[in-house]
């Protein structure tokens, strides 16, 4: 049977049992109070009958001190008294519970109209009439003293009737209470049996399966939980705390498996982390840190317990914003460089970060690299860069050297020439003016001076003087733009009219040029860019060579220098041999060369599109065999703060 | 001669004093040869009780003192039989529940209560008193033996008295309050003329 129905039949069974013990006890009850009403009714009669008692003995009294004074006077007193006894004994008449009592009362009443008579006889009497006063008396006695007698009867009658009453009454009550007593008594041990009855068969099985289950987790598997002797649904509890608690060992080795498993994962996760060449980070949504791994350790130089639970921002600055507060932003982005905090030498990192939620909070996976070795690296690159461009600058001058030579070497030629003649005309002049001076005859001194064509000498000096002198010149020019060439740029950029640039390094290559390449120019950039000159130099001053190096006999070069917008285009195109379609896409790769072996390095072009790239520029090259080649440097014009420092670094 | 004398004056006077008398026989020679058949003759003393009679009462039984309504004369009777005294008869009033109990007291020459009846007595209750049971406890005593019988409120019988009085202890305590105020005021008042008797 089920719980409810259980309850159904203790909610009837105590509703009837309640009804039976209300109706037991509302019975008994009422028998009570009716006795209770009745045994009061008694008590008003028994005291109206002692009232009864009291008028009586007054009336007696009155009729003695009549009789013994002889004061008639007084019966006109007892005769009112009579009235009044007369009264009473009429409502006593009426409420006494039998017919004799009742009867009595009416004797009674019968007396007193006797004795009223008896009395009244006495006020015609003479006081002296001694006998008729005693005969009187006597008369009068015998009617009271049957009145005495009555009434004591009466009141027997009422004192046994309020007594039985007194009786019924005690009698009621103590059946009343014993009622009370006994239903009490059998409520409580029904409600005994029937705890007694819920705790064996309901509670008892639900205590050994509370029991049951708080055995230890382990024993579990082997308890049996099914309650047979129990209610439906206690039976049922207990079937299903079976299953369940199968379900949960089930359960449970599946995840202690997957515990284990994740404890292997953890510590997999762990080595991972402890072996990953870059510091990890995971921080909550505010940046505190909540984990790290090794490498994060050395990277901070201290301790795990020292990292955990600061700001990231403590570290990275970059990870704070301008408020102090975590920057979700930058968290997630890629920073290939940026730089921890102040307290640290090495402060070159490389971050990126992940957004991830674990458990529904947000934390942020951020993953620190230590780039100094490469920023060290990048720097000796660079240094090596620049040698090599130094290097294939120098091969360069090598490479112009001859022609560089020849410039010189022609003014240095007319230059001897110059110098030898006017050593000629020194030692002329210089023995004309001794001549002069040692004897002072200026008629030898005219000889010789007509003789030695003084005139044509002194006319000749300064001409010669003044080739020689732009002979000097020029070869300093040479010298200089060489020197300028070879020279390293300054650490800082600085502004270049590109115009000039170009044709400083038509200059430098002219001797390279004149005696097979015409020169066909159009320079209009009219614009200052920002950057290192000579690296520039070097990019036109390749360009040309190539160029001319490509042209066998005889061709052009054709240069155009435009602004457009933001940037300025200058081009170099030639009609030289050209370029197949096959190396067009290797010409930029290093050490790629189609020139014989000492004939070129392979470096040049590389290390022109690195610097054209140094500036932000790009270089476009078309050709076309046997018609010639096209090469376009774009430089951009307005340069920012952005690129002009970065251009610092580099 | 000096005792014939006063019989003679109590003879003469005998008419005068039965009429003034409250507490007096209603048939003297009937009651009083029903108390004493040998008598031949009777005589009444007649005394008055005043002041002096109820202090001297007072003194002796407190909580039993005479009402100012019994002051006045009263008759003491004494039974002859030729020249004995056979005793004396005395009648008493008392206050009781139902009235005035009126008690003829038969008392011997030691003053010792012989006997006692009703006179007047509207009690049911007069029965129970007038059985030997309860009369044995009363007759043959003087004063000093009765007032044995009080309590120690002086106004009521004792047990012994009451156990032989079942449901008539009021009339009980009536007749032996009776009894000692007669004794008593017949030693205060006719003492002195009982004495003459007694020789």
């Amino acid at each position: 049977m089920k719980i409810s129905n259980y309850n159904q039949l203790l909610a009837i069974s105590t509703l009837i049992s309640g009804m039976i013990i209300f109706l037991a006890l509302w019975s008994q009850y009422q028998k009570v109070e009716k006795i209770t009403r009745k045994h009061y009714e008694s008590r008003l009669l028994v005291q109206t009958v002692d009232h009864l008692f009291t008028m009586s003995q007054i009336w007696l009294t009155t009729q003695d001190l009549l009789f013994s004074g002889r004061q008639t006077y007084l019966a006109n007193g007892i005769s009112k008294q009579s009235k009044l006894l007369t009264e009473t004994l009429l409502m006593v008449k009426q409420k006494v519970p039998d017919n004799t009592t009742s009867d009595l009362a009416q004797e009674l009443i019968a007396a007193i109209k006797k004795n009223d008579v008896i009395v009244n006889s006495f006020s015609h009497l003479s006081m002296q009439n001694t006998q008729a006063w005693q005969n009187t008396i006597i008369e009068s006695d015998d009617v009271t003293s049957r009145y005495i007698s009555v009434l004591n009867t009466i009141l027997t009658h009422v004192l046994l009737n309020d007594r039985h009453l007194s009786n019924e009454l005690r009698l009621a009550t103590v059946n009343f209470t014993q009622l009370t007593w006994v239903v009490i008594s059998l409520y409580l041990l029904t409600v005994f049996f029937t705890v007694t009855w819920f705790s064996k068969y309901i509670v008892k099985p639900i205590e050994n399966i509370i029991t049951l289950a708080q055995q230890p987790v382990g024993m579990l598997t082997n308890i049996q939980f099914r309650q047979a002797n129990a209610p439906i649904e206690v039976v049922a509890l207990s079937s299903a705390i079976q299953k369940f608690t199968q379900s949960i060992t089930k359960e449970k080795q599946k995840a202690e498996q997957e515990g284990n498993n994740a404890v292997r994962a953890n510590e997999k996760a762990n080595a991972i982390m402890d072996t990953m060449p870059c510091s990890l980070f995971l921080v909550d949504e505010w940046g505190a840190i909540q984990e790290c791994n090794s490498e994060s350790e050395n990277l901070l130089l201290r301790s795990k317990d020292k990292i955990l639970t600061k700001n990231i921002g403590e570290f990275i600055p970059a990870l704070w914003t301008l408020g102090g507060d975590f920057d979700h932003e930058t968290a997630l982005k890629s920073m290939e460089e940026s730089l921890l905090s102040p307290e640290f030498t090495a402060q070159y990192i490389e971050f990126s970060g992940r957004k991830i939620t674990i458990k529904g909070a947000v934390n942020y996976l951020i993953t620190v690299i230590d780039i100094n070795e490469r920023k060290h690296s990048q720097r000796a690159l660079s240094s090596l860069n620049e040698q090599l461009i130094n290097a294939e600058k120098l091969a360069s001058i090598g490479q112009l050297s001859a022609g560089i030579a020849h410039e010189i070497n022609n003014p240095v030629g007319y230059i001897r020439c110059n110098i030898d003649v006017l050593n000629e005309y020194f030692k002329s002049i210089v023995a004309y003016i001794k001549l002069v001076g040692a004897y002072g005859n200026n008629d030898v001194a005219k000889l010789m001076y007509k003789n030695e064509d003084l005139d044509l000498v002194i006319k000749d000096i300064e001409p010669l003087i003044g080739a020689t002198l732009e002979g000097t010149a020029r070869i300093s020019e040479i010298v200089k733009d060489l020197g300028n060439y070879a020279h390293v740029d300054k650490k800082s950029p600085e502004p270049i009219v590109i115009d000039e640039l170009i044709e400083k390094s038509l200059s430098m290559v002219a001797n390279e040029l004149k005696y097979k390449v015409e020169i066909i120019k159009c320079l209009d950039a009219k614009v200052e860019i920002f950057g290192f000159p000579q690296k520039l130099l070097q990019v036109f001053i390749n360009m040309l060579v190539n160029a001319s190096h490509a042209i066998e006999s005889k061709g052009s070069i054709s240069i155009y220098s435009k602004t457009y917008q933001h940037e300025v285009r200058i081009c170099f195109e030639d009609n030289g041999s050209g370029i197949t379609q096959e190396h067009l896409k290797d010409i930029f790769n290093p050490f790629f060369t189609t020139k014989p072996v000492g004939k070129g390095t392979g470096l040049g072009l590389h290390i022109v599109r690195s610097i054209i790239e140094d500036h932000h520029g790009r270089i476009n090259v078309s050709s076309i065999v046997g018609k010639g080649s096209k090469f376009d440097i774009y430089l951009p014009v307005h340069h920012t703060e952005e690129f002009i420092t970065e251009l610092l670094c580099k | 001669m000096k005792k014939l004398l006063t019989l003679v004056l109590l003879v003469l006077f005998n008419h005068h004093a039965e009429a003034e008398a409250y507490c007096s026989l209603r048939d003297p020679v009937a009651q009083i040869k029903l108390l004493y058949p040998q008598k031949t003759n009777q005589l009444s003393i007649v005394k008055e009780v005043d002041r002096n009679t109820r202090a001297q009462v007072q003194i002796e039984l407190p909580n039993n003192d005479l009402h100012y309504s019994e002051l006045g004369k009263h008759t003491l009777y004494v039974a002859i039989n030729g020249k004995k005294t056979l005793g004396y008869i005395h009648v008493r009033s008392e206050q009781s529940m139902w009235g005035l109990v009126e008690i003829v007291w038969a008392i011997d020459k030691d003053l010792k209560i012989t006997n006692f009846a009703f006179q007047r007595c509207r009690s049911p209750k007069k029965m129970i008193i007038n059985e030997d049971k309860f009369k044995s406890m009363i007759i043959g005593k003087n004063y000093e033996q009765l007032k044995e019988l009080l309590s120690s409120d002086g106004r009521t019988a004792n047990k012994s008295l009451l156990k032989n009085a079942q449901n008539a202890h009021e009339l009980a305590n009536v007749v032996l309050m009776c009894a000692l105020k007669t004794l008593l005021i017949t030693t205060i008042l006719w003492g002195e003329e009982l004495k003459q008797f007694n020789k």
